[in-house]
């Protein structure tokens, strides 16, 4: 095992998955001496009926649901924490659930920092410090969830907020929240998850801890994915993509962010197209260049946790590597029926590639340079292997 | 004076790296498919312009059409259209605009203009039937677009002007035309990027006579008595401009406050077209020629100035809570002088009011109160302090501070001033408009909530409407006459006027694709053809609106642009006013899935090739 001079890895959240698991919840927070929380959520969740499920796994707890707040919607604002922050003050709440997918939990971890520091200035936290004292935080993530919900992170207004102190206590992830939803709304957010796992682990400086979680996540979402995406995300399948994508959450938090990962952030923030769309169609080409292009390619043990252990101890140690990127192109491939597979098909203009480049540029300058971030690009345009192939 | 029958069909190309010009002329197959105005700007572009061009780049290039019918004295034709690519926005833009410089290019002989690259130090151009001298403009810059107008006029008939903010690059610089303006979309900044401080033509060298004078006078008449008796050009408009859309759009919860948060204000009536006309003493003010009178000045502080528009009263009053027309009049003036687009500065100022108070972004600026409001302004044209940032509009301060789910644009386009949530055909309009939220490419507000005609709330028949509105004023402006001739020439006709209002609104509602056919704009054609001598029927002059409305699709499709660019900012989609008490949602995605289906695009908005085949739109620069 590969371990480097010096890591770090911090990770809060209890996952509770499964058959029933929604009943844990009262239990969990009384422990943490809580007793009524504030349910976050948005309307389509409430619409699909979810938080009368979770109103009804709380049945014999004798505990009570001090509210339901689902204004969360798809832009998370300073305005809608505030009305949550009110409501969570009037009801006397001292816990927070949240139910849906990485804006309820933004909402629900901001709210958090409103309510525990008891204030309406969300700006006072713009620097977060390490040690904080904030109310049970549990996150029900549901279908389309992409991660972020058990992350560091909350995005209000467009604004970052991190803090190791802001992923959730629990997460809880029960089949009965995991409604069906369209193939692509499946296939998107499983994917940059993937894509972020995968990023994680293939980098250099990955250490054991994110390692192990990420090889979690990578193996659960390729197991899962294909059936998933048939059932629209629920069922047992949807379960386990469901577990993938939330461990995806806590790599991401302990990793650097990989040239993919960056790419598609700011492709996405140039032409408008969705960050889970960029990050899929990126996944590949960006590891396809590391594999040939890069001193240290990518790292074997990647075959294990996507293509199982039996492919992975038939292959010679030296393929290993090259044999995971394979898996992962033909598993991205295989998508193509629910989603375009380059960024030709979603009609940006090619002059655009070069501004992605050279804004990543000085992020990655040691590692890559433009013209590598070019090569990822023009692949990812024209549908083509990287070329190169030192390995 | 010489005569021109018809039109001169030449076109001055204007080299400002290289100053020179050379003489082009349209092809007859170009005339006959775009007609002029906005169509053969458009195309003019097509042929000459790359995808990827920098808009404040030397490779960007204006294009600007009379059209036939601008010198020929037929009503409410003293317009002309000018299409470059925004700045702001990335993509194309087209304005329609009034004031004496159409005229005066025309009579000097040209029906069109295109300038490309860039001086090297301050120029104006001074055009007259010889062609294009290129004047010194040093002693002009930093002047106003007023001052610089009147600076050049010894020997012109009519000039085009930016101000400081367009020397300043401020994205939504405009270009003055007297005092209307080539408003939206950073025409201004195109201008000041190429070091071109004016545009002046000599005018009054050439008169236009109809090829046909007789069928040309009956049509006229025609056109005029139309315009006399209806009751909104001749009634509302006429006496109290565009600010007789206050009223009614307060009551119908159209009228933006508060960055769009509200639709309705119990001071709204202290803004209106009514109380304006009353308090300022107003007289008209207007284009030449004009029927409708639309323009208003009036006594402001004791100064004489022109009454703001609508649009400024909307997005620079009840938008940012200010109910005081003095104040709204001093900031229109300031936007006047300095060069800039009153819809983009007032829509990114309550962003600024919005994002302040929510701890985003730094400034002294309110809700509900005018001060710091001149001085940004100010600050704006002059890029200093925050009015650097602000210059750039409110897409690109949102990315940068946050806030982008209430920065209130589309396609980088800020919003004009009707709430969609009280009229669900202008959203789709809105999400779809080629330009980006412009309430010009299809004012479905107006079928929806003036005239009452469509259920405001629902999303049938909205794509088809909202087609068939964007294809007649895409034919419009390519004739080139003012689009409020909508109102009359329309609604005077046999049929609309005589029908019983409930069939009316039965063949809208649920069959508005089929009851559009049924609608008589033959006037417009007629007046076209009796001027040039040449046929044009009705389904040919509409489909030139469609052609127009796809050529444009297919320009900014090469810039990017698809079904997720057509959609509306996040306030308007999930949040609820007041003035709703059903909290109604607009079905957006229903409607732009009707649209598309109408309009030939893919299910990801992009142009079908057959549908490109149909309307006969050539491969150009763009693949």
């Amino acid at each position: 095992m590969q371990i480097p001079d010096y890591f770090k890895f911090f990770n809060k959240t209890r996952i509770i998955s499964g058959k029933k698991a929604l009943e844990n919840i009262p239990y969990e927070l009384q422990s943490m001496d809580a007793v009524k929380p504030l349910v976050i959520t948005d309307r389509r969740s409430a619409d699909d009926g979810l938080a009368r499920v979770l109103i009804n796994a709380y049945g014999d707890s004798g505990l009570v649901i001090g509210a339901v707040f689902d204004g969360v919607t798809g832009y998370p604002s300073t305005k809608t924490v505030l009305d949550a922050a009110q409501l969570f003050r009037a009801r006397g709440c001292d816990s927070i659930i949240a139910i849906g997918g990485e804006n309820c939990a933004s909402v629900a971890k901001a709210l958090n920092l409103l309510a525990s520091y008891k204030t309406d200035d969300l700006i006072q936290f713009e620097s977060l410090p390490d040690n904080m004292h904030l109310y049970p935080f549990a996150v029900i993530p549901t279908s389309g969830s992409s991660g972020r919900e058990t992350s560091t992170r909350s995005v209000i207004d467009g604004r970052i907020f991190e803090s190791d102190e802001l992923m959730p206590d629990i997460a809880v992830i029960d089949p009965r929240m995991l409604k069906k939803r369209g193939k692509t709304e499946t296939v998107l957010p499983a994917l940059r998850a993937l894509a972020e796992a995968v990023e994680a682990s293939a980098e250099d400086v990955a250490n054991p801890m994110n390692d192990s979680f990420a090889f979690a996540s990578i193996q659960l979402i390729c197991e899962n994915l294909a059936a998933a995406v048939n059932s629209g995300g629920s069922g047992k399948a949807g379960l386990g993509l469901a577990n993938g994508i939330a461990i995806s959450g806590i790599v991401w938090s302990n990793a650097p962010e990989g040239i993919g990962s960056a790419l598609a952030e700011d492709l996405a923030a140039r032409t408008g197209n969705s960050r889970d769309l960029c990050a899929a169609i990126l996944l590949p080409y960006a590891l396809d260049y590391k594999l040939k292009n890069t001193k240290k390619g990518v790292r074997g043990e990647l075959l294990l946790p996507v293509a199982g252990i039996d492919r992975y101890c038939a292959a010679a140690e030296s393929d290993r590597g090259s044999l995971g990127v394979e898996a992962i192109i033909k598993i991205v491939k295989d998508m193509g029926k629910y989603m375009p597979l380059t960024l030709k098909e979603l009609n940006i203009p090619h002059y655009i590639l070069e501004s992605t480049a050279g804004a990543v540029e000085d992020s990655f300058a040691k590692q890559y340079g433009k013209g590598s971030a070019m090569m990822i690009l023009e692949s990812a345009y024209n549908g083509e292997r990287v070329s190169g192939g030192k390995k | 004076m010489q005569e021109i029958t018809g039109t001169s069909n030449r076109v001055l190309e204007v080299d400002l790296t290289k100053k020179i010009f050379t003489v082009y002329e349209v092809t007859k197959e170009d005339l006959k498919l775009y007609l002029g105005g906005k169509g053969l700007a458009l195309k003019l572009l097509y042929d000459r312009m790359e995808p990827g061009v920098d808009p404040l780049g030397e490779d960007n290039m204006i294009a600007i059409h009379t059209g036939v019918l601008l010198g020929t004295g037929a009503p409410c034709t003293g317009r002309f259209a000018a299409v470059t690519k925004s700045p702001l926005t990335g993509i194309m833009t087209s304005c329609s605009c009034g004031g004496a410089f159409g005229m005066a290019l025309k009579t000097s002989g040209w029906d069109g203009l295109i300038v490309k690259g860039r001086s090297n130090s301050p120029v104006y151009l001074y055009i007259d039937s010889k062609g294009v001298e290129f004047r010194d403009a040093k002693k002009l810059w930093g002047m106003d677009t007023q001052k610089t107008q009147e600076a050049i006029s010894k020997d012109s008939g009519g000039a085009l002007a930016i101000g400081p903010a367009g020397e300043n690059l401020v994205l939504y610089a405009n270009v003055a035309s007297g005092h209307r303006f080539l408003g939206r979309g950073g025409m201004g900044a195109v201008m000041g990027s190429k070091n071109l401080k004016a545009i002046s033509a000599k005018g009054k060298e050439f008169k236009f006579l109809p090829v046909n004078q007789k069928k040309f006078d009956k049509a006229k008449k025609k056109a005029t008595d139309y315009i006399n008796r209806n009751d909104i050009s001749s009634g509302s408009y006429r006496n109290f401009g565009t600010n007789a859309n206050v009223n009614l759009n307060n009551a119908g919860g159209l009228l933006p406050v508060r960055n769009f948060t509200g639709g309705t204000h119990g001071e709204a009536h202290k803004i209106s077209g009514e109380e304006m006309a009353e308090k300022f003493k107003t007289s008209y003010s207007t284009c030449k020629p004009c029927t409708i009178l639309c323009g208003h000045k009036g006594n402001i502080n004791g100064q004489v100035r022109q009454i703001p528009e609508y649009e400024t009263v909307g997005l620079m009053g009840s938008n940012l809570e200010i109910f005081d027309p003095v104040k709204i009049s001093d900031f229109n003036e300031i936007c006047t002088l300095m060069g800039m687009d009153t819809i983009t500065a007032g829509g990114t100022i309550a962003w600024a009011m919005e994002a302040t108070e929510r701890g985003l972004f730094k400034s002294d600026l309110k809700f509900g109160s005018a001060d710091g409001v001149c001085e940004v302004l100010k600050d704006i044209a002059y890029m200093k302090g925050i009015g650097k940032d602000l210059a750039m509009g409110s897409r690109w301060c949102s990315k940068k501070y946050g806030g982008e789910g209430f920065a209130i644009q589309v396609k980088g386009l800020e919003m004009a001033a009707y709430d969609p949530r009280g009229a669900f055909g202008q959203g789709l309009s809105y999400a779809v408009a080629n330009r980006g939220a412009c309430h010009l490419s299809s004012t479905a507000f107006g079928l929806e909530v003036y005239l009452g005609l469509m259920d405001a709330y629902s999303y049938r028949s909205k794509a088809s409407m909202v087609k068939y509105q964007e294809d007649i004023y895409s034919a419009i402006n390519s004739l080139q006459t003012c689009v409020f001739t909508v109102f009359p020439y329309e609604l005077e006709t046999m049929l609309m006027k005589y029908s019983p209002r409930p069939v009316l609104k039965f063949m809208m509602n649920l069959m508005a694709g089929v009851a559009m056919r049924f609608v008589d704009v033959s006037l417009w054609p007629e007046l076209w053809a009796a001027v040039t001598g040449k046929r044009l029927g009705i389904t040919a002059f509409l489909r030139v609106g469609a052609r127009v409305q796809v050529l444009e699709r297919m320009m900014n499709c090469a810039e990017g642009i698809s079904r997720k660019d057509d959609t509306l900012p996040d306030r308007l989609l999930s949040e609820f006013r007041k003035c709703d008490s059903k909290e109604r949602a607009i079905p957006l995605e229903k409607m732009l899935n009707r649209y598309y289906f109408v309009r030939g695009f893919d299910k990801n908005g992009i142009p079908k090739e057959s549908t490109i085949r149909r309307m006969k739109i050539k491969k150009g620069k763009v693949a």
